[in-house]
């Protein structure tokens, strides 16, 4: 694999981006040479736009053009729920049941001490701080990924809010719709049932 | 359970092996260090997705290659099932190139991927009797730990992934007690400390059912193990099993043994009372564990304590007398292993009956029964001359025992 340097430079570049290996890199790249000159200035003038122009929402954390974003200066959203999530993608799959009618926060990752990911490192500060500022919020709805971190991340920001009187929820696991019992695994399948509700 | 067929991809010194067995006796004889028992250890990871020889899968894989595939075609013991397929493939995450989805461990149940390793377990059963047996009794806790481990892994899924999740958060704890212990000028007694507690409020849940159900088989194997020891020491000595939890949880007192005796599934107030009594320790000995930069207590930490005549067998007993402890432990494992799943296990004798006297082969071979069984040995002839006069009925038929010579790497059916 020789390529002349500026093609080995954006291959390079490309790859850096998560979910891209080398082979995929490549392809990218020699996609990007074959566009016309005018579809490159418009790929790389969104790129440096949406840098530039995104900033995060000094309430949500989320990210947004506008500070407030657009969720939380819609005054028709329930101002006392704040819905807690891992990233901003979670918000758009939220967003995308159209169910939920609160607010968001969005904490830019997990607590995990072994990928040296801190407390600090979350926007678990802007939470608290959040809370303090807005006296009518009434519940939290934790909804960090079930995996072990995502259950420690939701289990520090619930210990530390329930004093405060505050609502906290942790959202349900259970089975899929549409999904047959039979091929649910055993964990899933017992925390549905311990989760039973009367029907 | 039958294993029909074996396949190995750069496991071990076979870069390609394909073997076909029979579904009684099969002998795998040769010389030394010619790939007898790497045999075993194929046919020994497809049933508990680790060797019996080392619990590092890299050095499973050939020399040279970057990964590992083990393959087997198995048949149930149920009337009319059909023959299912087995698949394991580890990744070395180092040199892989081959691997595209960049998991390091996969495993296949009918051409199938399992989403989770735990949905492998129970699949196919088999029980090992090798030279390494010995270690049980030897060696220190987490041998005994990784004994009842796989054991309760086969039977009840679930508990795997149990020691699994607990494995990650104490991981986790323990890192954050090393960067507690590493923020000078802060002294912890025993106020809250909210990154701990986060780690400890999800991890004692899985503690918790770890407890219950090592506390539940670790009965069931001391009854066992005392009944085959009887046999093989003719009632002279009495073996004594006992499961020793750093936790302290037997401190709870008679209300929580009795809750704990009917069955394995406990009900949530047990779970509950041990999961609070957990949280309390470790609240207790949080400045001790802060210190070290390790957790201290916990399931991870627990033993299964032998004793033979009322003394640590580890310390006071012969190289004979902790052959036998080994042994009825093994009988054991086969014997509820076969109860709880209503299969017979497929048996793998490792160069065992070198070891054993004439007496404890009679015990191994009476409970053998009507399973499949793979044995190794140096000598071809040492099945009819040595195992035979000692049980006639099982190596009568010599249409039953299929014969593999095993050299340099190449394995020939012979006659």
């Amino acid at each position: 694999m020789r390529y002349s340097p500026s093609v080995t430079q954006l291959i390079a570049e490309l790859a850096k981006l998560p979910g891209i290996g080398s082979k995929s890199a490549q392809r990218l790249a020699f996609h990007i040479l074959s566009l016309e000159k005018s579809q490159v200035k418009d790929l790389t003038e969104a790129i440096v736009s949406a840098h530039h122009n995104t900033r995060l929402c000094q309430e949500c954390q989320n990210y947004t053009d506008e500070d407030p974003c657009a969720i939380c200066s819609d005054t028709r959203r329930d101002r006392s729920t704040i819905c807690v999530v891992e990233s901003p993608k979670d918000v758009s799959t939220i967003e995308r049941t159209r169910e939920y009618k609160g607010l968001y926060h969005v904490l830019h990752g997990v607590y995990s001490p072994l990928q040296n990911v801190g407390l600090d490192a979350l926007k678990i500060k802007e939470l608290f701080s959040r809370l303090q500022r807005h006296d009518d919020i009434r519940e939290i709805i934790l909804a960090t990924n079930q995996t072990a971190e995502g259950e420690a991340t939701a289990m520090y920001i619930s210990r530390l809010v329930k004093p405060s009187g505050i609502k906290v929820t942790r959202i349900a696991s259970g089975l899929p719709m549409g999904s047959d019992i039979e091929f649910a695994d055993d964990i899933t399948l017992s925390k549905a049932l311990k989760a039973r509700h009367d029907f | 359970m039958r294993v029909l067929s074996l396949h190995l991809e750069n496991f071990r010194n076979y870069i390609a092996l394909d073997l076909e067995f029979g579904s009684r006796v099969n002998v795998l004889y040769g010389y030394n260090a010619q790939g007898k028992t790497n045999v075993i250890e194929a046919l020994y990871l497809s049933a508990s997705v680790r060797s019996h020889r080392t619990s590092k899968d890299k050095e499973l894989i050939s020399h040279g290659k970057d990964y590992y595939k083990v393959c087997i075609d198995i048949q149930s013991d149920r009337h009319n099932s059909r023959s299912e397929s087995l698949a394991l493939a580890f990744y070395d995450a180092e040199k892989s190139i081959s691997n595209i989805s960049k998991k390091r461990r996969q495993a296949f149940h009918n051409s199938i991927e399992l989403d989770k390793i735990s949905r492998y377990f129970g699949l196919f059963n088999a029980v090992i009797f090798a030279p390494e047996d010995l270690l049980l009794i030897k060696e220190g806790p987490s041998v005994r730990r990784r004994f009842m481990d796989i054991l309760i892994s086969q039977i009840r899924p679930s508990y795997f992934y149990d020691i699994q999740q607990y494995s990650r958060f104490l991981n986790q704890r323990n890192r954050v007690l090393k960067q507690l212990r590493a923020a000078t000028g802060k002294i912890f007694n025993h106020q809250s400390i909210p990154e701990l507690d986060a780690w400890d409020s999800c991890m004692a849940p899985y503690a918790a059912r770890i407890i219950i159900q090592r506390k539940h088989f670790s009965r069931r194997i001391a009854e066992c193990a005392a009944r085959f020891h009887d046999n093989i020491s003719d009632q002279k000595e009495t073996l004594e099993l006992r499961y020793h939890t750093v936790t302290g949880v037997n401190e709870l007192g008679d209300d929580f043994k009795t809750l704990l005796m009917p069955n394995a599934d406990p009900n949530p107030e047990v779970l509950y009372e041990i999961e609070s009594f957990l949280l309390s320790k470790w609240k207790q000995t949080q400045s001790d564990d802060i210190d070290k930069g390790v957790t201290g207590i916990g399931p991870h930490r627990d033993d299964l304590e032998i004793s033979l005549n009322n003394l640590n067998i580890r310390l006071y007993a012969s190289q004979g007398q902790q052959r036998s402890a080994a042994l009825a432990l093994k009988l054991s494992e086969l014997s509820i292993l076969q109860e709880e799943t209503d299969e017979m296990p497929v048996l793998l004798l490792d160069d065992v009956f070198s070891e054993l006297d004439a007496y404890r082969r009679m015990a191994l071979l009476k409970s053998l029964g009507e399973s499949q069984v793979f044995i190794t040995c140096t000598d071809r002839d040492f099945v009819s001359k040595e195992l035979r006069p000692l049980c006639p009925s099982m190596f009568s038929d010599t249409d039953s025992i299929r014969y593999f010579h095993v050299r340099e790497g190449r394995i020939e059916v012979t006659d």
